[in-house]
């Protein structure tokens, strides 16, 4: 069924023509699609590292590829044995559980905000803009940005249940869902 | 229509946020397009090699500047990076921002007795 959007932007009136049935089905499919990518992401450094005995090293990403980006000085924070070890940790544990929350529609806007401060990371650091600024690590970025935007989770997704639950019957953990 | 409350502190958010983005994407890249560089990077050659850098600090030694952009890209970066920590401010925000339960509850069924 097609709905009518009315609302205000900037005191401009916006119409907008949806139908519901084709948002729901292609927002499940950028779910699907998304959280898929960063579970793959994750799964196989998780794999390599405690598996395969192939431990993930994030090592060259902080001392080296974030030379002359913006996000230098950041990085330079975690430029130690320590700050190597945690992001070690982080990046292939975080890519695992954000694609989980994404892919199965469990905590999807916290799920993608997380994945969206990821790419981040990723946009400035790999600064990969030979070809453009708008590089695929900064379509991520938007695609998570649109995913809690839109709070996919509820779309043939776990939130849908979860926020029926006792614990979800306040304001706040209700944003962190779908 | 469901009842849609847009704050002034989302409002400045959503409209600094636009105007970063146009100036950083299209604004500043049809400028860089236009004065001559294919890319948003400083272009360098080398004999047969060739590649990009941020900076004309950063190509290789020996290595020859192709292009430059008029506006370097860590420039238009810096105006991106501030739209995004804006927006991923905002979401913090409104997360803790005190205000009314979103408007459709939905009741728990061990309360509907």
């Amino acid at each position: 069924m097609t709905q009518t959007i009315e609302t205000k932007l900037f005191g401009s009136d916006i119409s907008l023509e949806l139908n519901g049935a084709w948002t729901a089905y292609w927002l499940f499919i950028l779910r699907v699609l998304t959280g898929w990518w960063m579970l793959h992401a994750g799964l196989t450094k998780v794999w390599e590292t405690y598996v395969l005995g192939q431990p993930f090293g994030a090592g060259w990403f902080i001392k080296f590829a974030a030379s002359g980006t913006i996000l230098e000085p950041v990085l330079s924070v975690f430029n130690s044995p320590a700050g190597i070890a945690f992001t070690n940790f982080m990046i292939p544990w975080g890519e695992l559980l954000i694609g989980l929350g994404v892919l199965l529609g469990a905590f999807t806007r916290l799920a993608a905000f997380f994945g969206a401060f990821l790419m981040f990371f990723f946009y400035f650091v790999n600064a990969g803009w030979s070809h453009g600024l708008f590089s695929s690590d900064l379509m991520g970025l938007v695609l998570f940005v649109t995913i809690a935007v839109f709070g996919a989770g509820r779309i043939w997704g776990l939130d849908q249940y979860l926020e029926r639950m006792n614990f979800a019957q306040n304001r706040f953990a209700r944003l962190l869902m779908g | 229509m469901t009842d849609e409350t847009i704050t002034t502190v989302e409002k400045a958010v959503m409209l600094a946020n636009a105007a970063l983005v146009v100036i950083a994407m299209p604004v500043i890249g049809l400028i860089v397009t236009l004065g001559g560089s294919m890319s948003p990077m400083v272009s360098w050659v080398q004999g047969e090699s060739s590649g990009y850098a941020l900076s004309a600090a950063g190509i290789p030694e020996g290595a020859q500047v192709a292009a430059s952009p008029l506006i370097g890209p860590n420039a238009r970066a810096l105006l991106i990076a501030v739209a995004l920590v804006l927006f991923g401010l905002l979401a913090v925000y409104k997360l803790f921002q005190p205000g009314a339960e979103p408007s459709e509850s939905v009741v728990p069924s061990s309360t509907e007795n």
